[in-house]
């Protein structure tokens, strides 16, 4: 299990290390500027709506309407 | 509202108005879940408030860059000011929009920094109309705003020559839109009221998938939802027209 969360924690590390070093050199830009080309970079659209159900999965009520309306 | 198991909102400011209304209307208290959301218990239900905000899709944006209207305007505006740093914004045609104001601030901006600075400067201003508006009164409104910025921008015009302002009344299409921001260096949005305009987010990742960031710089309204987000914008009053661009 802690070897699976290890990875897990590694690999994100990874991502967002390599999201940040495309930015890292830039001199024309300040570091506030950076942080926010890394946001804009990291947080899409298609992340936010896939977080939005996975929290609806965790609700009890509307599950079982989904369910229901799904068959 | 409340009868929903999850709510989400954008902004901390307007999830913080929801639990403030729904603490002074209905006397209830919000508690952290186990997972450390804010929940709210509710006739025995749990409702839990998220807040995260919505971004702007990069793929999207990616294949837009590659039709041929988006080249084309990009093309168009970087040739005609080659060499200025140019003042984008994009806003619908109303008042809340603050386009009047922003002419007015970019007007003392001119003023303030000399002959020699201002013609360095240009500010392309695209506005559309929304057709939703019925409402005669309004209509009648947004006609006196019309005229009121076309005076405005012939005083400009007069003030510091032709170049030094674009105003463009037009429908315009996504592709032409995200050209028409590839191409400026500063974003400038001035609006008084806003929830959560994604405008900026496309200016951004149209910069990162260009790899430019000459003199990349974006002014943001205090009153906006997106200056919550973003660190590095200059954040300014829509009310204060001196120190707009300063």
């Amino acid at each position: 299990m802690n070897n699976i969360l290890l990875k897990k924690f590694q690999s994100i590390q990874k991502g967002f290390m390599e999201a940040f070093q495309v930015f890292y050199d830039k001199e024309e830009i300040t570091t506030s500027q950076k942080k926010d080309l890394l946001h804009v970079r990291k947080n899409t659209a298609s992340l936010w709506l896939f977080s939005f159900l996975k929290e609806l999965k965790n609700t009890n009520s509307l599950v079982i309407y989904f369910k229901f309306f799904f068959k | 509202m409340l009868n929903c198991s999850l709510i989400g909102f954008h902004t901390f400011d307007s999830s913080r108005n929801f639990l403030t209304s729904c603490k002074k209307l209905l006397l209830i208290n919000y508690e952290s879940n186990i997972n450390g959301d804010l929940a709210i218990s509710y006739f025995g239900r749990n409702v839990i408030i998220r807040v995260k905000h919505v971004s702007s899709e990069p793929e999207l944006i990616s294949k837009e860059i590659q039709t041929q209207e988006f080249k084309n305007i990009y093309q168009m505006l970087k040739e005609k000011y080659k060499g200025k740093f140019i003042y984008v914004s994009v806003d619908n045609l109303m008042f809340l929009a603050g386009v009047r104001h922003k002419l007015e601030g970019y007007r003392r901006f001119m003023r303030e920094i000399g002959e020699g600075c201002s013609n360095h400067n240009v500010l392309v201003q695209y506005i559309y109309q929304d057709d939703s508006i019925i409402c005669e009164d309004e209509r009648m409104k947004i006609l006196e705003l019309k005229d009121q910025i076309k005076e405005l921008f012939k005083n400009i015009q007069r003030e510091f020559g032709e170049n030094s302002i674009e105003i463009v009344e037009k429908k315009i299409t996504y592709a032409e839109r995200l050209g028409i921001l590839a191409a400026g260096h500063c974003f400038v949005r001035t609006c008084r009221r806003e929830s959560f305009s994604l405008d900026i987010y496309e200016f951004l990742n149209l910069k990162i998938l260009l790899d430019d960031y000459t003199d990349l710089s974006y002014i943001l309204s205090g009153l906006s939802g997106v200056t919550t987000s973003l660190s590095g914008a200059v954040k300014v009053n829509p009310f204060d027209v001196i120190t707009f661009f300063i």
